[in-house]
């Protein structure tokens, strides 16, 4: 699967790090559960603060660790110094997210250097089995000059 | 402005889409807040927090999609039939700029309203020195799903 060189030597630590910035990934309680260059997994347990009105994981949710999954997939190859962000995404919901635990998946499709294109999937987890909830395609773009830590750290 | 060439095919639309809303535990988790609601159309209002931010310290893309697409969900469940429920089935956000400011909005607006499809639109502003100021915006697709009750499966 990981076919794909990172251009920084330091690419696992620097996606923790940033990972670890984003503080909606500790308010939520969403950890990463895999990491390769250009793959990047995130988990979160199913919790019933997170819902909508069905009692189903939120969609927003759900797109939150699937956009976070797409884009430290392509953080991972970014060149040292540089920094991810989000241009455009879109989601298929295919199932409402019921399970007891979810993974985004996000894998690089082509890194290029300026934007990049990914894909994620969300799979719901739970006494049934695996079942594809949602899936997302999305453009990312490298910041060449843009520290990815925000200034003073 | 609002969708006020839309007719609701539910008398109860006001209070339906507000209760729903309501069941939302995340909109109360991240204090989301419904504060338009019309035929066709529905604004949600979220301030900022500090611990729902990306690693740069602006409002996670996950989290500003979520008002975006309850703002378009909602503004399409006003004109759905009673006994129907509202289900997402896609939707493609663009991100113009990070948000910036105390507070962000989103306005969901019905394109087309069908019979199962709606597609709805969603204008996402950021408060920012005095005026808002567009990031984003979505189009989406909502079902009208029957059989799911609107009231809660594992609630």
């Amino acid at each position: 699967m990981s076919e794909f060189k990172p251009r920084d030597p330091d690419w696992d630590k620097k996606v923790r790090d940033s990972f670890a910035r984003q503080t909606v990934m500790t308010t939520i309680g969403a950890r990463i559960a895999a990491l390769r260059p250009g793959y990047c997994e995130i988990e979160l347990p199913f919790r019933r603060d997170l819902c909508q009105q069905h009692g189903f994981l939120h969609a927003g949710i759900t797109t939150t660790i699937a956009d976070s999954a797409a884009g430290y997939a392509a953080f991972s190859l970014m060149p040292s110094g540089a920094s991810v962000l989000t241009v455009e995404f879109k989601v298929n919901l295919m199932a409402p997210a019921a399970g007891d635990v979810f993974m985004g998946r996000g894998r690089v499709i082509k890194p290029g250097r300026t934007l990049l294109a990914v894909e994620a999937d969300v799979i719901a987890r739970g006494p049934d089995g695996e079942k594809s909830v949602a899936q997302m395609l999305a453009t990312m773009m490298c910041l060449a000059d843009k520290a990815d830590a925000p200034v003073g750290e | 402005m609002a969708g006020e060439e839309f007719k609701p095919r539910d008398p109860n639309w006001d209070a339906k889409v507000r209760a729903s809303f309501a069941r939302q535990t995340f909109m109360k988790t991240i204090d989301a807040r419904l504060v338009t609601v019309a035929p066709g159309y529905c604004e949600i209002e979220l301030p900022f927090r500090e611990d729902l931010c990306q690693q740069h310290g602006f409002l996670h893309g996950g989290v500003v999609t979520a008002i975006a697409a309850n703002a378009g969900g909602y503004a399409a469940f006003t004109l759905m039939p009673p006994g129907t429920s509202v289900v997402g089935v896609e939707y493609k956000l663009n991100l113009f700029s990070s948000p910036k400011g105390e507070r962000v909005i989103a306005r969901g607006r019905v394109l087309r309203p069908g019979k199962t499809l709606h597609v709805v639109q969603a204008e996402l502003d950021a408060w920012q020195d005095g005026e808002w100021k567009p990031f984003g915006r979505m189009l989406a697709t909502m079902m009208a799903a029957q059989g799911i009750p609107e009231v809660g499966v594992r609630a």
